[in-house]
């Protein structure tokens, strides 16, 4: 039965204080402040922590209830933290939690403690979501803790363990439930933005997006958030249906402006949404856009160009002049000139965006018969 | 007097006239020896040498005499002590420096020498230490034990220290080397004596200054995190012109995310000055691959930003000629204006491009030729110079 000695009765009553606290909050019975229900709770997860290496943490739900305390800790500790923020009067007063994260931080060490000690748990019960298991869901936890706090470098190495598991072929993916793994891809697919590996990322984010549960509309615009983007950069726009479905308009006008090739509309709508896409982590690849968006312009350009022989330097379709463009850039952007035209347009070409060379003495760009504007395929 | 410091030394008893240790006892229950001014330590006259003070003093000679401090090198930064009335006051001997920087001689600030024994070691068990040193220069040992008290220069001593440093350095005297020492050892001092206002504001940004001249990115990084904490706590300092090599630095240092979370808190007053527009700039400029502009902003840039900048810039002259000799490949591209639009103003392009096995024919540069050796090119940053 439940172990008599004095070490783990004071960790049970810990526990017990901590989180019959979190069910007086949860209804709201207890007006307490988020920094000494953070306290408390924490000191919860400590006693909790001890009793997960008794034996009565055995059997096949030992696992999500490990899964539950990570989630009511991490929830504190954010409420805590972002509470701080708004607060300085009250933060200089708590001397301990200094930086924004701090208290995330300390979650984070608590979590890797237990992360240490779950393995040796003894375990009888063979199934899913016992404990060793748990230890999976516990990575999970702390994989979302580095994302929140911007450090995704730190994270991989939770990755890899994760991987590293599967290939040992000890576990087994089917054995995991669907939410566990659909939080999986989602996670990866972020590591992969952040990595600049866009295909991978498409690869996972599409998968967390089509199994992930239809109650949970709140889940699915999460993963599109980021699976948007993504899509995008691989010329694979969004119909206008699916953002106002999932509300996330701030997508509309920049993927209007990038199909059309328009660089003004485009500027406007990357600097109106700034806010939202840094807060969500996302603007650099809305700003990766922008190369898309000039390569759609100067296709159109060559297009009329290809039409209207007026245009046409020695009746030669496929020779565009600067000046043509040059007109329309200076639109965007008042201070350019036709050196930096060719230089933009030589980045373009490196990245594959355009193929062709251009003169600089003639002030003109010689595009390739074959696809000039290929599709990349990355 | 100055010259006379060896044998100085010796006569310590005679003829001085020094402010009686008496009243360094009185500085000392204060804690604050920065509550007087030199100026009126220079103004107390005699206060004759009882023979208490006749007695300290010798027992003061003994522990220099048996510390062996050698008062031979010349009077390299001394505080030579002489009174504003009294000659031969605290002589600068004890505190001589030893320490080899032979620096022609010139004439050395006046002030007083403090009182060295053990008058301040009731303050050695407190966290904060309160130095007593009077050297104004003093190289830089890493921290291995406790503090001691004499080694550390107080905050006025530092003051003039800064001066000197920063004297020495627009003069040309000194090396890269001494200064980064220099500097390390009054950071550590004011750190150890927890000093944190406009003065240590200002020693960082020197120093930062001064490392990114010389291409010092780990001491530049830093000063510059030092100053971040210093601002934020808000000390004054030239926030600005440091916001903007932040960012500039972030962006090199390939954290664009840092830069994006960082321009969440500007403000628009931030946001609109002329060193932050133009370091936003630049990141703009990259982020479209535009980099005619971006060799322009580096022509133009404020402060001290084209050193900062400098350090990097060969890396992107080579990542820039890449994708010219891919763009221009069937027409080729000239060596003049390939010097007006890297930016290349005393450094000759042509030495640049042959150096890394480009080909140059008829003062054009043969892209195709030269496509395989620019790829291959090592983009180093530039070295610290030493």
């Amino acid at each position: 039965m439940f172990p008599q000695d004095q070490e783990s009765q004071s960790a049970f009553k810990k526990f017990l204080a901590g989180f019959i606290l979190h069910l007086q909050v949860k209804q709201s019975a207890a007006k307490t402040k988020s920094n000494d229900v953070f306290n408390a709770f924490s000191q919860s997860f400590q006693g909790f922590s001890k009793i997960c290496e008794s034996h009565i943490m055995d059997g096949r739900w030992a696992g999500l209830v490990v899964d539950l305390m990570c989630k009511l800790m991490i929830h504190y500790a954010l409420e805590a933290d972002l509470d701080s923020k708004q607060n300085k009067a009250e933060l200089d007063k708590i001397v301990e939690y200094t930086s924004a994260h701090s208290r995330l931080e300390k979650v984070y060490t608590q979590f890797q403690t237990l992360f240490r000690r779950m393995p040796q748990c003894a375990t009888t019960s063979n199934a899913p979501n016992n404990a060793t298991y748990s230890v999976f869901y516990l990575s999970l936890r702390m994989i979302k803790i580095r994302f929140k706090m911007n450090s995704y470098k730190d994270s991989e190495s939770c990755f890899k363990w994760i991987d590293m598991q599967f290939e040992k072929e000890n576990f087994n993916k089917s054995d995991f439930s669907i939410s566990w793994r659909v939080t999986h891809a989602y996670l990866q697919g972020r590591l992969h933005i952040y990595k600049n590996e866009l295909p991978e990322a498409r690869e996972k984010l599409r998968f967390a997006f089509e199994h992930s549960h239809p109650g949970y509309p709140n889940n699915k615009r999460k993963i599109l958030k980021f699976l948007i983007p993504v899509e995008m950069n691989l010329y694979n726009f969004p119909s206008e249906q699916l953002l106002t479905k999932y509300s996330l308009t701030e997508y509309l006008e920049i993927s209007q402006a990038c199909m059309k090739g328009d660089m003004v509309k485009f500027e406007q709508a990357l600097s109106q949404n700034m806010d939202n896409f840094v807060f969500g982590g996302v603007y650099m690849i809305a700003e990766r856009l922008r190369h898309l968006t000039l390569r759609n312009l100067i296709k159109k350009v060559a297009l009329v160009v290809k039409k209207e022989p007026a245009y046409q330097q020695n009746g030669k379709a496929s020779i565009v002049k600067l000046d043509l463009i040059f007109n329309i850039l200076k639109e965007w952007d008042s201070q350019i000139d036709l050196d930096e035209i060719e230089c933009i347009i030589a980045n373009l070409i490196y990245m594959g965006f355009i193929k062709g060379y251009i003169s600089h003495e003639q002030r003109l760009m010689v595009l390739s018969n074959i696809e000039p504007f290929p599709l990349r395929k990355q | 007097m100055q010259g006379n410091i060896g044998s100085q030394q010796q006569n310590l008893g005679s003829q001085r006239t020094v402010v009686g240790p008496n009243q360094y006892q009185k500085q000392g229950l204060n804690g604050n020896t920065q509550g007087h001014t030199l100026a009126a330590l220079k103004q107390q006259g005699v206060p004759g040498s009882s023979a208490e003070d006749e007695q300290k003093r010798r027992m003061r000679q003994e522990k220099f005499a048996a510390n062996g401090a050698s008062s031979g090198g010349g009077s390299n930064g001394q505080l030579v002590g002489a009174g504003g009335s009294q000659g031969g006051m605290g002589n600068g001997g004890n505190s001589s420096m030893q320490l080899g920087y032979q620096i022609a001689n010139k004439p050395q600030r006046q002030l007083l020498q403090y009182d060295l024994d053990g008058s301040n070691q009731e303050y050695a068990h407190l966290p904060a230490v309160k130095g007593t040193s009077t050297k104004l220069e003093k190289p830089y040992f890493r921290l291995t034990q406790d503090v001691d008290p004499s080694e550390v220069r107080p905050e006025e001593v530092l003051h003039h220290t800064l001066k000197l440093l920063k004297r020495k350095w627009k003069a040309k005297e000194v090396d890269y080397a001494y200064i980064d020492d220099q500097f390390r050892s009054m950071r550590q001092d004011l750190v150890v004596q927890r000093i944190q206002n406009e003065f240590t504001v200002e020693v960082y940004e020197a120093h930062a200054r001064i490392a990114m001249e010389c291409a010092d990115l780990d001491h530049f990084n830093q000063c510059q995190t030092q100053l971040n904490y210093l601002y934020k706590a808000g000390v004054q300092g030239h926030k600005i012109e440091f916001l903007a090599y932040k960012i500039l630095y972030h962006l090199f240092c390939d954290m664009e995310t840092d830069i994006l979370r960082m321009l969440k808190h500007l403000t628009q007053e931030e946001k609109s000055s002329e060193p932050v527009k133009h370091a936003l700039d630049v990141r703009s400029a990259l982020a479209q691959g535009n980099y005619g502009r971006f060799f322009k902003l580096f022509k133009t840039a404020p402060n001290l930003g084209a050193h900062l900048m400098e350090i990097f810039i060969d890396k992107h002259r080579i990542l820039c000629l890449i994708r010219i000799t891919i763009a221009y490949v069937a027409t080729n591209i000239d060596v003049t204006y390939l010097k007006h639009l890297l930016a290349f103003e005393k450094e000759s392009a042509e030495d640049f491009l042959t150096k890394l096995g480009c080909k140059i024919m008829e003062g054009k540069l043969m892209c195709k030729e030269s496509n395989a050796a620019l790829k291959r090119a090592p983009l180093k940053l530039k070295q610290k110079m030493k």
